[in-house]
């Protein structure tokens, strides 16, 4: 046995050490409700995904509840095989319709619907372009095929031009981005882009996982906020996000969606998830088609009112068009440090360090779900009164 | 201009730490590059010379020095119209 497998496998944790404090793996007591409950105290939720504070909705629960009841706790299969109960043939469809896309399938998670996804579909005379900050699985996925690859510059129009104006020759061209990209909250530029696509023969491709549920007037995503209609390249989604429960879409067109459905690995070889999950994404749709509006006004209010009072105390924020707030950490050490504070005065936020982010461009994220109760607001306030004072001391 | 001078000048354009760079700058701890950044220089070199670089045979350099050695070994020609 090689004992230098091991010991290679090695995690600089010096910082944490050093600080007294890892913000990784918290271990949560409760669910994700506002408080959260941490070695038996409340802490405020500015951590997760939760953007409309739909994963402990009452409806949502009795939805899962009674389902769970019916089918029970997993159909022990695969979708090809046992999975597709006739829940998630209803959840599918209740996504297209929510997308405006002819059809969709659900994977266990978006990290796997992303990674399945190339591997499936390209041939080794395709190129893929793609803006070189995607999520990880998207940048796996790409990795793992045998076709030409070239990132883009983050979100720049004219190099992805420049980029689509030299591939010739290939037998398609795809062209890959994220909706919000949910370190920095900043929404891609994806009607330019499909446009670009339309012009030069490309496929677009689009991760909303950030956008589904949270932006666009009625809250459907990325294609919604953009106004684009008849869209006709490649969509995913994560549904652990705005839409509350779990698991992965990829829609889009009906070809397209059946082929997956028959040569997807990470569908066809993976147990599906269970029936209960399916009833509530159905909720949680539901929930949104009714009530987005009361949602995300509140859930905005929130994030500004978090976003006004960090700026008037001189913390340097990035805020994009999502609600996502990013506090500029820099330095691994000064983000840890912001998070621990935070983190001492019971808020929950998600720091973010290389190579998750670029080496010195550490941020601390937040997300103000709607459901943040004035006294948590209150609390905040306080808080980042409170640690202004001490960064104006450092 | 110099083939060395007009890889100088991609990095330039590319890489936004890349105001002083020399023949000696260190690509990745210099320029605090990733994989993907360095990939977008290799694309742009591609596309400057009508080239295909296979990206795997760059993992292992250091320096601009070597990437332009490594370059001008593996395509003699290059620079040269
Ligand atoms: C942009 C993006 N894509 C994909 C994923 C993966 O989704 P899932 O958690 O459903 O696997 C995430 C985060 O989790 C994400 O932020």
């Amino acid at each position: 046995m090689s004992e230098n497998f091991y010991k290679n496998l090695f995690i600089d944790k010096s910082i944490a050490d050093k600080l007294n404090f890892n913000p990784y793996y918290p271990i949560i007591e409760s669910g994700i409700s506002n408080p959260v409950l941490i070695k038996g105290e409340n802490f405020i939720d500015l951590a997760s995904n939760d953007y409309l504070g739909l994963t402990n909705n009452e409806d949502v629960k009795n939805c899962i509840i009674k389902s769970l009841r019916k089918y029970g706790a997993s159909m022990c299969g695969t979708p090809i095989a046992t999975g597709y109960v006739d829940i998630f043939k209803k959840a599918e469809m209740k996504l297209s319709n929510f997308l405006g896309l002819e059809d969709s399938i659900i994977f266990p998670s978006c990290f796997q619907a992303n990674v399945s996804l190339f591997p499936s579909i390209i041939n080794s005379k395709d190129l893929i372009i793609f803006d070189q900050y995607v999520h990880a699985s998207m940048i796996q996925s790409i990795r793992t095929t045998d076709c030409k690859i070239k990132p883009f510059k983050h979100n720049n129009l004219e190099h992805l031009e420049n980029l689509l104006k030299r591939s010739t020759g290939f037998r398609e061209v795809f062209v890959v981005t994220e909706s919000v990209f949910s370190t920095e909250g900043v929404i891609a530029p994806f009607k330019e882009i499909v446009d670009l696509c339309n012009k030069f023969n490309a496929i677009p491709v689009i991760d909303d996982s950030h956008g589904i549920g949270v932006i666009g007037s009625t809250g459907k995503g990325i294609l919604e906020f953009c106004q684009i209609s008849n869209y006709s390249g490649i969509y995913t989604a994560s549904l652990g996000k705005g839409i509350a429960n779990a698991g992965g879409i990829i829609s889009g067109k009906n070809a397209l969606i059946d082929f997956l459905r028959y040569s997807c690995s990470g569908l066809i070889y993976s147990t599906a998830l269970p029936p209960y999950i399916f009833s509530g994404i159905i909720k949680v749709l539901e929930i949104i088609e009714k009530d987005y509006d009361s949602l995300s006004k509140k859930m905005w209010a929130n994030k500004n009112f978090i976003a006004e009072k960090l700026t008037k105390k001189g913390f340097g924020i990035y805020e994009g068009k999502a609600p996502i707030i990013a506090i500029i950490g820099g330095s691994l050490e000064n983000t840890i440090w912001l998070a621990r504070e935070f983190y001492y005065r019971h808020i929950l936020t998600t720091p973010f360090v290389p190579p998750s982010v670029p080496p010195e461009k550490g941020i601390v994220r937040l997300i103000a779900g709607s459901n943040l109760s004035s006294d948590s607001l209150d609390k905040i306030q306080l808080a980042i009164y409170e640690i202004g004072k001490l960064l104006s001391l450092k | 201009m110099q083939f060395s001078d007009r890889i100088l000048s991609i990095i330039k354009e590319d890489v936004e730490k890349a105001n002083n760079i020399s023949l000696d700058t260190n690509i990745r701890k210099d320029l605090e590059i990733d994989s993907l950044d360095f990939l977008i220089v290799i694309n742009s070199i591609e596309d400057e010379f009508s080239i295909n670089i296979d990206e795997k045979d760059f993992s292992e350099i250091e320096t601009i020095g070597e990437m332009i050695l490594k370059l001008e070994e593996q395509f003699p020609d290059i620079g040269k119209d």
